[in-house]
This record gives structure tokens, C-alpha cells and sequence, in this order.
């Protein structure tokens, strides 16, 4: 008895100070996949006998509709190539260094946090399609959380609601920066350090600012619903509601840092010691 | 009861049982009332076999609890420990009680565990939830006469 509490008190110590049982919980982790692969059953045959009886007229239906969806997209996408050239030019004639745009690899979502207080998804990308650590996950209407642990053929993803979670944000009208903290709740998240005078309003889209180092610059976080400002306080409570949906997109992307830039050398193997060694910098 | 041969099938059946339990997801408004499947089953087991199942056992299921939740290796494995000490040392008594009382301490022992892990969560910095782990004890224990009478069935047909 007493040796197991000495045990699992020195596991606990080692496991919060140092990384050396990341392998082991990576190894356990993989067993457990069946496990995690099998709680996911009962809404997957959910939507496998809803699946059955869509008719052929809906299914028609949606499909026309995707087309319509995809060609309006395509016609934004023609632009863009151009818009970047233009934009990397001006960035040239300011000796600012060139943009460069980052791929990205579809997930679907296999599990969820039954935890309130601790707010998680596990995705069925792992180890093998070349997942790191810190990688920002995206869904189709903005930034999600990121990748927090590695498994071969999955990983666990946290998102932007979860207690722990701070994303480094900034207005997108206006510029001024600021970060959204997560407080445990999946339809609301906090903007803190805004100051009391600074000009933000309900409705300003909040963007990623890219500082920090983990997520990619641009992307939509959240959107300001209301803004409480105290004449005697310093800063004003922000409350903000995330763009994508935090609990209910199936289908996730995975955004990779090209090799030339800054914080990542190789996006396999190691990648958990390269980050860390950047951030130590 | 105590004659009957342990089932090790058994045993691994009704534990992944509960780890599905475990993991599946309720809606958000009743989630502050998941029960600890995982814990129950442990607490079924040792009073059965508390011969064959001990410690170890609690040490086992305590990874895979730290592991499935993403917690610190430890935590888990500490609070579970704790409670296979205190079942092992009441259950003669626990074993003769009617299953009404067993449910009031069940409500205890998992309470005790609940706290143990959010409380190490706590000073880790995890989260801070106050007290509102006692529903989760509660639920537990309401739980705790399906978990006897299905592990039962399940032991009884794999003896």
C-alpha cells in the first residue's frame, strides 16, 4: 500500500516536471485506441442508420448545393493567387519578409472529452501523417485548439474553450491585439488584456495574430458579443463567441507550417524536441 | 460467493464495458452527473475476489483512467490505490451488507476518489471545481446496484 502511493506520487512528480513518460503514455494510448474506437460506435451507427434512409431527392439536393458552394469558393481562390503575388511584392519594396502559405491535411473527429473541465477531441491523424505537437487545428469556419499529445494513428487535440487554453489574438478591423482565454464553456471564451479606451465593439471579428509562435497568422477565432467596460478598471471584460463549431464539426483541418518558416525544422520524428528547443530560445 | 473461480475474461470484459461507459459522451446540461464506471467495477471486484484482486489492480486501472483522460501519469493511480486499500480493509463487513447501504458507502469511496483527483488537479492547476464532484459520487452510488447485478450475470455465465 505504501509502496504504491510512493509510486504513483513519483510518477505524478516525474510525469508534470520531466517528458520522460511521454513514451510510455504513447504506447498505453495506442492500446487504449480500440477502446477510444469503440466508444465512438453508438453515434457513428447513429449516423449510419440516418444515412439509410436520406432520400436519393436529398442527397441530389445537397450535392447541387455543394457544387454551387464550391464553385463561389474556387472563384475567391483564382484571386488569391494573384492577391498573394501583389501583396509579396509590396512586402519586397518594404524588405519585409515573404508570406508563405501553409498546407493542410483533413482529420475527422473520433472521440470527445466527456470532461467539462478538461475539453478535448481525439482526431484519427497520429504519429504517422506526420502530426506535431503544438499544431493548430482548424475546422471549416475557424481555429479549433491544437494538438497537444501524439499516437501512432491518433492524436488528442485541445480546443479553444478548455480552462488552460490562451490563443494570442487581434482585431481583425483594426489591429489591436489581445488574447482569448478559454473559461470551460463551449459557446463563450474571455478576451482579456484589452484596455478600457481601446476601440472595440460587438460584432469585430477577432483573427489569430500569429504571435506566440503556435498558430498560423489570419485565421478566424471569434467573434466580440459583448463588451463590458468599469471606468474604474484597467481593462475591459470582453466576452467573445468562437467562430467554429467547438462541439459539433466532424471533419477537421490540420494546418502544417511550410519548412521555410521560422519555428519548425522537420515535421516528422522529432517533432516534439524541435518545438521545444524553439521555444526555449 | 468467495469459492467461485475468478474469471479473468470476465474481469477484462466488464472493465472495457466500463471504460466504453466511461468515454461516452452525455449531453452538457447532465454532464456534471457522469459516474465513475471504471471505479465501480473495481469496487465489484474486490469485494468478490478480494483475494485475487488487490492493489495492483487499482494501480492498472488507475493508468488507464490517467491515460483515457490525458491527466498526469499518477493521479489516478494514487486516488484508486487509496480507495482498493479501504475497500480491501472494510469488505467483510461491505460484503454483508444489504445493497442499499452498500450504495451510502459507495457514495463515500468514490467521493473520496473524485476528491483525491480533483484536489491533486487543483494544486496542479488542472482545474478548479469545487465541490461539485459530490454529483458525480452520488450518481455513482445510484449506479452501483446495475454494475453488482450485470457483473453478476456476466462472472456467473464465465465462471
Amino acid at each position: 500500500m505504501f509502496l504504491a502511493i510512493v509510486l504513483s506520487l513519483s510518477l505524478i512528480i516525474i510525469d508534470v516536471r520531466f517528458s520522460q513518460l511521454d513514451s510510455v503514455r504513447n504506447v498505453i494510448s495506442s492500446a487504449l485506441t480500440p477502446v477510444q474506437w469503440l466508444s465512438d460506435v453508438p453515434s457513428g451507427l447513429a449516423q449510419g442508420i440516418e444515412n439509410l434512409f436520406t432520400s436519393r431527392e436529398s442527397l441530389e439536393e445537397e450535392l447541387d448545393l455543394m457544387k454551387s458552394r464550391m464553385l463561389v469558393l474556387e472563384r475567391k481562390s483564382q484571386k488569391l493567387a494573384s492577391v498573394t503575388a501583389e501583396l509579396n511584392r509590396l512586402r519586397e519594396l518594404l524588405n519585409a519578409s515573404r508570406v508563405v502559405d501553409e498546407g493542410v491535411v483533413v482529420a475527422e473527429l473520433v472521440g470527445a472529452s466527456p470532461d467539462p473541465d478538461n475539453q478535448y477531441i481525439i482526431i484519427n491523424k497520429g504519429f504517422q501523417d506526420g502530426v506535431y505537437l503544438g499544431q493548430a487545428v482548424l475546422d471549416s469556419e475557424g481555429l479549433m485548439g491544437q494538438v497537444i499529445e501524439i499516437n501512432e494513428i491518433s492524436s488528442r487535440v485541445l480546443l479553444l474553450s478548455d480552462n488552460r487554453h490562451a490563443v494570442p489574438v487581434q482585431v481583425n478591423r483594426n489591429g489591436i491585439r489581445a488574447i482569448a482565454y478559454g473559461i470551460g464553456s463551449l459557446s463563450y471564451l474571455e478576451l482579456g488584456n484589452v484596455p478600457d479606451t481601446a476601440d472595440i465593439k460587438v460584432g469585430d471579428l477577432l483573427v489569430s495574430s500569429g504571435l506566440g509562435g503556435r498558430f498560423p497568422q489570419g485565421y478566424p477565432v471569434a467573434r466580440v458579443s459583448a463588451v463590458e467596460r468599469d471606468a474604474g478598471r484597467t481593462f475591459s471584460k470582453v466576452k467573445i463567441i468562437p467562430e467554429a463549431k467547438l462541439n459539433r464539426s466532424r471533419l477537421l483541418l490540420l494546418v502544417f507550417k511550410q519548412k521555410g518558416s521560422v519555428k519548425l525544422g522537420r515535421l516528422k520524428g522529432e517533432g516534439e524536441k524541435e518545438v521545444e528547443a524553439e521555444n526555449g530560445d | 460467493m468467495a469459492i467461485n473461480r475468478l474469471s479473468w475474461l470476465a474481469v477484462f470484459l466488464s472493465f472495457l464495458f466500463a471504460a466504453i461507459l466511461e468515454l461516452n459522451l452525455l449531453p452538457e446540461i447532465v454532464a456534471f452527473l457522469r459516474p465513475e464506471w471504471l471505479v465501480l467495477t473495481l469496487i465489484y471486484w474486490l469485494l468478490r475476489h478480494p483475494e485475487k484482486v488487490g492493489i495492483m489492480m487499482g494501480l492498472l486501472i488507475g493508468l488507464v483512467m490517467d491515460v483515457l483522460s490525458g491527466s498526469y501519469l499518477g493521479i489516478h493511480m494514487l486516488s484508486l490505490s487509496l480507495i482498493c486499500y479501504l475497500v480491501l480493509s472494510m469488505h467483510k463487513r461491505l460484503k454483508m451488507f444489504p445493497l442499499g447501504q452498500q450504495c451510502v458507502v459507495v457514495f463515500f469511496i468514490v467521493g473520496i476518489q473524485l476528491m483525491v483527483v480533483y484536489t491533486l488537479r487543483s494544486i496542479l492547476g488542472v482545474s478548479d471545481v469545487g465541490l461539485t464532484y459530490l454529483w458525480q459520487a452520488l450518481s455513482s452510488a445510484f449506479f452501483w446496484p446495475m454494475i453488482v447485478i450485470l457483473t453478476d450475470r456476466l462472472a456467473f455465465a464465465l465462471r
